[in-house]
């Protein structure tokens, strides 16, 4: 019997490496598209803003439901600031969330504002924005995305 | 099938797919989209422009591959070069034609002004330039490979025509 040459057993690697490459990077995308959009879009997001009236200080609380019906585990993860008009935190929180496939999660955020910032928001000596990150990641942490969204004041 | 009809197959496929229809493809974007698509800083039209030269590229090096004996220096040229422009297309697909981005090798940030606000995208694709460098590197050991053997095949072939003689 012929023995297989060197030149077909890596042809037949390449097809191999190949067909993984496009499933790995079809999976991939449908797997961010799909969570994000989840996440994303159709109300997964909401705020609510509080006021503490004995001390003055204020609590936001921010909720992620996100959920993964894709067929890859994903990791997600939400940052919120909350930032003065020179653009530093002057409040922020963060969470992380492992959404396998086809699961569901929820994130709470709890940003807590100092009463002197609240006097001074509330009398419009500062213009608060907030900074929103969401950052997702799948095929075993090598592939991933970032989104953040600054939104001035007002907005 | 023979090697020259094979060829000729192969690189009309490759250039309906990635010369025509890439420079189809804007005209079939709904204008909203196309104008979001564009504030994000892509240049749709440069980047299937890109595509569709790759497309022409490749397809003329798979004809010149299957037209020419893969015991001929010209054979394992272009099969070096279709490597090289495959890296290449997968730099510029990663990437989203934009050409500030090529250098971050599959790391592309795109940013949005919406409404009141800024939104910023950052898309880690990275490990899919290493495999497609992986998968290069790859094809140009078997283009020289494949070029040896049939280098060998060609000289044993000649042989008993010296003896001959």
């Amino acid at each position: 019997m012929d023995a297989v040459k060197p030149s077909k057993i890596l042809a037949l690697i390449l097809v191999i490496v190949q067909v993984g490459t496009v499933a790995a990077f079809g999976l991939s995308l449908y797997t961010v598209s799909t969570v994000l959009a989840n996440t994303l879009s159709g109300g997964g997001m909401s705020f609510e803003i509080t006021q503490d009236p004995a001390t003055g200080g204020g609590v936001m609380q921010v909720e992620l439901r996100p959920s993964n019906p894709s067929y890859l585990d994903a990791d997600l993860s939400l940052e919120v600031n909350l930032l003065d008009s020179g653009g530093d935190s002057i409040a922020g929180d963060s969470a992380t969330a492992h959404l396998a496939a086809g699961a569901s999660e929820t994130l709470s955020l709890e940003l807590q504002v100092s009463p002197s910032d609240m006097e001074r928001i509330a009398q419009g000596g500062m213009e608060p924005s907030l900074e929103i990150t969401v950052g997702l990641r799948t095929l075993y942490d090598l592939v991933g995305v970032t989104n953040t969204i600054r939104m001035q004041g007002g907005s | 099938m023979s090697r020259k009809l094979s060829a000729v197959v192969s690189a009309a496929i490759t250039f309906v797919i990635f010369a025509l229809l890439p420079s189809y493809v804007p005209s079939l974007i709904p204008p909203q989209y196309s104008e979001m698509i564009a504030q994000t800083g892509i240049d749709l039209a440069g980047f299937t422009n890109q595509i569709s030269m790759i497309g022409v590229i490749i397809a003329t090096l798979t004809l010149v591959k299957g037209f020419v004996p893969p015991s001929s220096p010209i054979y394992i040229l272009a099969s070096i070069g279709s490597s090289g422009v495959t890296l290449a297309f997968t730099i510029i697909t990663l990437s989203l034609g934009n050409l500030e981005e090529l250098g971050n090798l599959g790391l592309t940030t795109l940013t949005l002004d919406v409404e009141g606000g800024v939104n910023t995208a950052v898309i880690d694709m990275r490990f899919f330039f290493q495999l497609t460098a992986l998968t290069v590197v790859l094809s140009i050991i078997h283009s020289i490979l494949e070029f040896s053997d049939a280098r060998k095949e060609s000289r044993v072939r000649e042989v008993p025509r010296i003896d001959q003689g």
